[in-house]
């Protein structure tokens, strides 16, 4: 009896430590899901050990686009460029810590660079002005993109304290962001509602269509 | 000029093996049909287009572009263009110079650089390889004469506001371009007045000065051509333009020009022409499929005899209006414009007054992402009373028919 006790309060304690599944919808004032905006959460006690992740985060350079527009990593993640376009880029980031640059070739593949700050990543091409793409850099294992029923999920996070981060560079308030204190202990649910809605999405597109142009 | 371009590349090329290297280009083959025109102006006539009613098949431009660019943001840019219509053929180089493109720092401000010859900042239409116009087969008067008489030889500096940076969707740019070789500037403005077509002056041409009454008595020091990109008075000239792009539909530009040239000298059969003129921009996406565009220049140009009073002076003035429509592999072009010199002399033999209106009809179909077939009507009134000069009627009405295979590589 004791021990078929133990057994079955150590299941229940187990679910609660280590396999606490997380739902967070982000929706608008209006109610609609809001989709790609990114979700994190950072535990409070910082004394976790985090893992990082290790694959690479692909952007490529598709049409003339950064695609995805939008995505996040953890610090001390890479990015891997990969250039779809059957011309040059010139990619740089001018944020802060994050600053770098070099030259991608047409159907280059593997220009990678390591994102040692925790913040955001601004990106553009130098030949290219209206290309325009964003990495959140996250001091965090715990993070997502919302889908398109504005839905982050995330499992196995370990009880305690954490700050919500939602985070989008068309989100209209100090630092792009919105927080909220959570705590976890067991499966939770969490909607929040942005205080703005977003800035439209910039069409990284150029006025003039044409393929040959010059700087002219 | 051209020699500090060729040695500074030539230092550059030490470092020649981590510099990327590419040549691009465009190969422009028309069949040309030319009503009432007997002559066109290149060959010292006053017809308004650059092809001659005789001008059979013509390859009306091979432009071809080298560009060497090295690890630091700096490039080196060579543009070479080749026309053979059996009349006016040439061969030669249209631009070359270094250019410095600095990365934007955090708050998206970035500075450019160029040195060497290239064309002002002016044309919305003569943006693609080789300064080829991607929308009609005709650059409109105000940029022909841009592409005929205008080049800078100097060096420019600009100032970029990226907006994005700043999550604005508003972008600037300022430009001053500080030239020389350009003393000659508005003389074939004066003489054979505004004109359409798609022929650039190459660096080495010279232009045939049209044989009006005065060249035999008070201008008769004028050579029998114009050498448009020459140095008579030492003095640089400024450009300076400045550029506002709203998002990705809207952009408006102007610009004020002043070559600074010391009126007063004539050498070599060549004189300097004190030239002067203001240009504004517009380009603007109604919606995804129709762009307008608009370009409209005034300005003054004259030159003294060696006593000191103005032999020539002309205002001048050039506008059109663009639409476009575009669907898939479709674009229609309507293109209206009106241009008018106005002579302020009094030399006889030398009536540089003139007006004239247009309209261009213009179709391209992409064949592929590289060629393009390109059919183009062109309609050209114009009253010029130096025709009776040559014994031709005042009033002139032109039309061209082009089709054209247009392949970029």
């Amino acid at each position: 009896m004791i021990n078929k006790f133990f057994l079955i309060n150590f299941l229940f304690f187990n679910t609660q430590a280590f396999a606490n599944n997380i739902t967070i919808k982000v929706m608008d004032s209006k109610q609609s899901k809001v989709e790609g905006v990114i979700v994190y959460l950072t535990p409070e006690n910082n004394t976790l050990n985090h893992a990082l992740t290790k694959h690479p985060l692909i952007i490529f350079q598709k049409n003339k686009k950064f695609t995805p527009y939008i995505a996040v990593l953890q610090k001390g993640q890479e990015i891997n460029f990969k250039n779809q376009d059957d011309v040059t880029h010139h990619i740089y980031s001018a944020s802060g810590e994050n600053r770098f640059d070099f030259k991608i070739k047409a159907g280059e593949q593997n220009k990678s660079t390591v994102i040692t700050t925790s913040g955001e990543v601004a990106m553009g091409c130098n030949i290219h002005d209206w290309m325009s793409g964003y990495v959140l850099a996250v001091d965090t294992p715990y993070f997502d993109q919302t889908n398109s029923q504005g839905l982050s999920i995330f499992k196995h996070i370990p009880p305690g304290s954490y700050k919500l981060t939602i985070w989008h560079p068309q989100l209209e308030t100090q630092k792009n962001e919105f927080t909220k204190k959570v705590e976890i202990h067991n499966n939770y649910h969490f909607k929040v509602i942005l205080p703005k809605p977003l800035l439209p999405i910039p069409a990284q597109q150029n006025q003039d269509e044409f393929d040959f142009l010059e700087g002219y | 000029m051209i020699k500090f371009i060729v040695i500074s590349f030539l230092l550059i090329s030490s470092d020649i093996y981590s510099a990327e290297q590419s040549f691009k280009g465009l190969v422009d083959t028309r069949v040309v049909s030319v009503e009432y025109d007997t002559q066109s102006y290149l060959s010292g006539n006053y017809g308004k287009f650059n092809f001659d009613s005789d001008t059979p098949f013509t390859l009306a431009q091979l432009g071809l572009q080298y560009t060497m660019k090295w690890e630091n943001n700096l490039s080196f840019h060579a543009v070479g263009n080749i026309y053979i219509d059996g009349r006016n053929n040439g061969i030669g180089l249209t631009e070359a110079f270094l250019s410095y493109r600095n990365l934007p720092n955090q708050n998206g401000w970035r500075i450019k650089s160029k040195i060497g010859v290239f064309y002002p900042k002016i044309s919305f239409e003569n943006i693609a390889t080789a300064w080829s116009t991607p929308y009609t087969l005709t650059s409109s008067s105000l940029n022909n004469w841009v592409g005929e008489e205008l080049r800078h030889s100097g060096f420019q500096l600009t100032l970029d506001k990226l907006g994005k940076f700043n999550k604005s969707q508003h972008n600037f740019s300022f430009d001053i371009s500080l030239f020389q070789n350009n003393d000659t500037a508005g003389a074939m403005l004066s003489w054979h007045g505004w004109t359409l077509g798609n022929r650039q002056t190459l660096l080495n041409e010279k232009l045939v000065v049209q044989p009006f009454a005065a060249r035999s008595t008070t201008l008769a020091t004028q050579a029998s051509y114009s050498d448009p990109f020459i140095e008579l008075d030492n003095r640089w000239g400024t450009h300076l333009t400045t550029n506002w792009q709203y998002d990705n539909y809207l952009t408006i530009s102007g610009g004020i020009y002043n070559n600074n040239a010391d009126a007063s000298i004539v050498k070599s059969g060549q004189y300097t022409w004190d030239t002067n003129f203001k240009h504004v921009g517009i380009k603007y996406n109604i919606n995804q499929k129709i762009q307008l565009i608009s370009q409209y220049m005034t300005g003054n140009t004259f030159m003294q005899s060696p006593y000191g009073d103005k032999v020539v002076e002309n205002d001048f003035n050039s506008g059109f209006i663009m639409l476009r429509f575009q669907q898939n592999k479709h674009q229609y072009a309507i293109r209206v414009e009106e241009f008018e010199v106005k002579d302020f002399d009094s030399t006889v033999g030398d009536n540089n007054n003139e007006y004239g209106k247009g309209i261009t009809l213009s179709y391209r179909y992409k064949l592929n992402k590289r060629s393009f077939i390109h059919s183009e009507f062109n309609w050209l009134n114009s009253s010029r009373p130096a025709r009776w000069y040559l014994k031709q009627d005042v009033n002139l009405t032109e039309q061209q028919f082009q089709l054209a295979f247009r392949h970029y590589f």
